[in-house]
């Protein structure tokens, strides 16, 4: 009687044990939940043998056909903060968080991979089993996007910034582009977007169908903030190629940072003379300005200064040669008011309207005004045939070896003196002029 | 005045008042005939407020006593003494050289110099004989500080040294009708004869006839019946014509190079434009008797405001004439200036007739307040947000 007292504790205790986590491992080594045990990186619980902590017998039967006799201890995100509390405490929480469902992304008993993922580094297949796909079929992508390394970017679960990044968007991006924030560091001249704004102000951080995963080609995007160059790109009448063609404004300014002023690979002149100083670009070739400046003792001013922007405008002009003012086309022109105004917004204005003066002009025989008589008629000679725009080895930018007439250069021979002076070019015959007592012309 | 009742009635003819005498009189001057200053009203701004001041009316002189200190009439009058009041009649021309100012006082035939900075306003020159002035109209200064006296009543330019002795008299041989501006320019002095509508171009100093500017074929490049005339610092000239109320430019060879101005009534019209003068950054102000107004215009000539509206309590012009610009006596003038006024140029206008609130001689001074720039750039970007919001506005509106 003794022993068969003990058998109801005996059962009662056996009962306890077939519950307790401890005899777990039994749910895995039988048949029934074995592949449980199988994964390459199982969930710890199962790795030690806890199915109790998760999963909760409601039916004493067990197995029951057609029925179940366990239960989950908790519903949703209630089960797995037990143990993994505080994944949504930040300002922002991923949805399928917030939500509880947890099991959208992690396998609860184990994953292929970490983290109780099937995926590997590669979240591509993961996160756009949710997420729209195309942003990331662009042609040109961000390499951590490309390969589907979404963390590098973005907390899974919860963070204090915006589209779940792990940091601010700069701090995200100079994280990885370490070089590039110690480059910026050193140069003198930045660009305000880029010291200040997000990266994601011109860059789509995904990907995009332009070079550099721009949110826009070149020009667009960059005269979306620079409005009055993108007014001169879209209007004018001589457009400079650089800025329409190729990488656009990329090909002169940096976008990012640079040496000088205008975010300019070197000072103006440099950068202008890296195209306009060569013999092979363009069909006819564009002229070698380098050739025609190097080694002249006499340069017009703002070539002397470096400046080329003091008469051309690089992003385009309705004006020859991207002038900042009129100047006529042809090398003939009758003079009209207005029409030189590239070259007298800084010379004497009053210079070409007078045929008599004696406040204009040095080049007049007594009163007469002989940049008039040459500028006045139906052939007015513009400024260029007597005169070289970038630089000469003669007083005034007259040049001795004459200057350009197609195929030949004009002779000018021009001497002053101090009252007045000569020429004997290849236009007329020989003529002095004097200020002071004027010279009287046979007329034939 | 009192003053004038008994001392000196007309012009600047110098008189002695012997003040034990004059003591009531003069008791009565102080109190009541000090007339409406720009101290008594606080200060006097154009344009006024709330708008951003760009002129002040500062001061201004009729006659010496102007320019003393007040209190030392009283002691004055305690201790004894004799004093010489000078004042000015009926001005017309007025010219600035050194921060001296020289006005032409037609009624008294003379030339009346006044020093704000040394506080002294004398004639010229007392000389009877050749070197008296009869009309005295125009006046200028050259850069060696002698003085061309245009004079209707001698029908000549007489010409006086630095220290106001006369020297001698251009003009005399010219075919002209009634010379009433005179201006001085390196080696040039411009002429400027109202009924021909010519300028005359002499030598400064040999008085050699040189050019005539007006003689142009094309009379609309002509004077009509000028009146004003001034030389800017390059050499350009400006001339007003009441004729047809245009304002026109020359250059010394007697060019034409710009013009504007019509007669009329609105902002930038004239009605009766007399003097102008031409700052050194080439704003253009000229004198409207008609209006009586001094009206601003920049290089362009584009009109920036004007100055001197009749009817205020003081700072007012009354049938004025004559007018000078200068940055001489900055540190001076800039006393009068309200706080934070900060003073760039000094404008002196002539008024033909004095009264309790204008003197004969006012003086503005153009200048800007403390913080204008920052304000006019923040009231710049709030028109441009304003603007921007409209269109967003009206976009918004098309899109429905």
């Amino acid at each position: 009687m003794k022993l068969l007292s003990f058998v109801p504790a005996l059962l009662a205790g056996l009962t306890l044990l077939c519950c307790n986590p401890a005899l777990g491992a039994s749910c895995l080594t039988t048949e029934c939940h074995s592949s449980i045990s199988a994964f390459k990186y199982p969930h710890a619980p199962v790795q030690d043998g806890d199915c109790a902590s998760c999963h909760e017998q409601r039916v004493k039967e067990h197995p029951v056909k057609g029925g179940k006799s366990f239960e989950l201890a908790a519903k949703g995100g209630a089960l797995c903060k037990d143990c993994h509390d505080g994944l949504a405490s930040k300002k922002y929480v991923h949805d399928p968080v917030q939500q509880g469902d947890c099991t959208g992304c992690h396998k609860p008993h184990g994953a292929k991979e970490r983290f109780l993922l099937d995926q590997e580094e590669d979240r591509s297949e993961l996160c756009l089993g949710c997420h729209d796909g195309a942003p990331f079929k662009a042609k040109y992508m961000h390499g951590p996007a490309a390969v589907g390394s979404c963390n590098a970017c973005h907390d899974p679960h919860q963070s204090s910034e915006k589209k779940l990044l792990t940091g601010t968007v700069r701090e995200v991006c100079l994280k990885c582009h370490a070089d590039f924030a110690e480059a910026m560091k050193e140069a003198p001249v930045a660009h305000p977007p880029v010291r200040d704004d997000p990266c994601t102000a011109c860059h789509d951080p995904h990907g995009s169908g332009v070079s550099m995963f721009l949110k826009n080609k070149m020009p667009d995007l960059c005269v979306g903030c620079h409005k009055h160059i993108g007014k001169i790109v879209a209007n004018v009448k001589v457009p400079h190629k650089p800025v329409v063609t190729g990488a656009g404004c990329s090909n002169c300014h940096s976008s990012h940072y640079g040496k000088a002023k205008g975010l300019l690979a070197s000072d103006q002149m440099g950068v202008c003379l890296s195209c306009h100083g060569r013999d092979d670009l363009g069909t006819p070739p564009l002229q070698n300005i380098k050739k025609q400046i190097e080694g002249k003792k006499m340069l017009h001013g703002p070539v002397a200064k470096g400046d080329c922007k003091a008469c051309h405008d690089p992003h385009g002009s309705d004006n020859f040669r991207l002038l900042r003012g009129s100047y006529p086309a042809a090398l003939y022109t009758p003079y009209k008011d207005g029409i030189y105004d590239g070259c007298l917004k800084c010379h004497e204005k009053n210079l070409l309207r007078f045929p008599e003066t004696t406040i204009y002009t040095r080049f007049r025989n007594g009163n007469r005004n002989l940049h008039y008589v040459h500028v006045v008629n139906r052939k007015g000679r513009t400024c260029r045939i007597c005169h070289d725009p970038h630089a000469s080895d003669g007083e005034k930018l007259i040049s001795k070896e004459g200057t350009r007439f197609g195929d030949w250069k004009i002779p000018i021979n021009f001497v002053t003196n101090s009252t007045g002076g000569s020429c004997a070019p290849g236009c007329h015959r020989a003529f002095k002029y004097d200020r002071m007592k004027a010279v009287v012309y046979q007329q034939n | 005045m009192k003053i004038g009742i008994l001392g000196t009635v007309n012009g600047s003819v110098v008189k002695k008042i012997k003040p034990v005498m004059l003591m009531l009189f003069l008791a009565g001057a102080l109190s009541g005939c000090a007339g409406t200053t720009a101290s008594s009203v606080g200060p006097i701004f154009f344009p006024p407020p709330p708008d951003e001041p760009h002129v002040q009316f500062l001061t201004g002189v009729t006659s010496s006593t102007d320019l003393e200190e007040k209190q030392s009439e009283l002691s004055r009058l305690v201790s004894g003494g004799s004093k010489t009041v000078t004042r000015l009649g009926k001005p017309y021309g007025v010219a600035v050289h050194k921060g001296k100012v020289y006005v032409c006082d037609v009624a008294a035939s003379q030339v009346v110099v006044v020093d704000f900075a040394n506080k002294t306003m004398k004639n010229l020159n007392d000389e009877i004989g050749g070197g008296a002035l009869k009309k005295p109209i125009g006046v200028a200064v050259d850069e060696d500080g002698n003085v061309y006296v245009a004079d209707n009543g001698r029908k000549d330019i007489a010409v006086y040294g630095p220290d106001g002795k006369y020297l001698k008299a251009y003009g005399k041989d010219l075919d002209y009708s009634r010379i009433i501006g005179v201006a001085a320019y390196k080696e040039f002095l411009l002429a400027l004869d109202n009924r021909l509508g010519k300028i005359f171009v002499l030598h400064r100093t040999t008085g050699e006839l040189l050019s005539t500017i007006g003689d142009s074929p094309d009379r609309s490049k002509n004077m009509a019946l000028p009146n004003g005339i001034t030389v800017d610092s390059k050499g350009n000239i400006r001339v007003v014509n009441m004729g047809n109320g245009k304002v026109k430019e020359y250059d010394l060879d007697g060019h034409m190079l710009s013009e504007f101005g019509r007669l009329g009534d609105s902002p930038g019209d004239f009605t009766r434009p007399r003097g102008v003068a031409v700052d050194n950054d080439g704003n253009i102000f000229v004198v409207d008797a008609g209006h009586q107004v001094v009206q601003a215009f920049n290089n362009e000539r584009r009109m920036l405001g004007y100055f001197g509206k009749p009817g205020l309590p003081a700072g007012s012009l009354n049938l004025p004439a004559g007018i000078a610009v200068s940055t001489d006596n900055l540190e001076h003038f800039q006393k009068l200036a309200a706080p934070g006024f900060k003073l760039q140029q000094i404008i002196y206008v002539v008024n033909q007739y004095a009264s309790p609130i204008n003197y004969s001689l006012a003086v503005y001074g153009l200048g800007e307040m403390e913080g204008a720039a920052e304000r006019t750039a923040a009231r710049k970007a709030e028109a441009d947000k304003e603007k921007e919001r409209k269109a967003a506005k009206e976009k918004k509106g098309a899109g429905k």
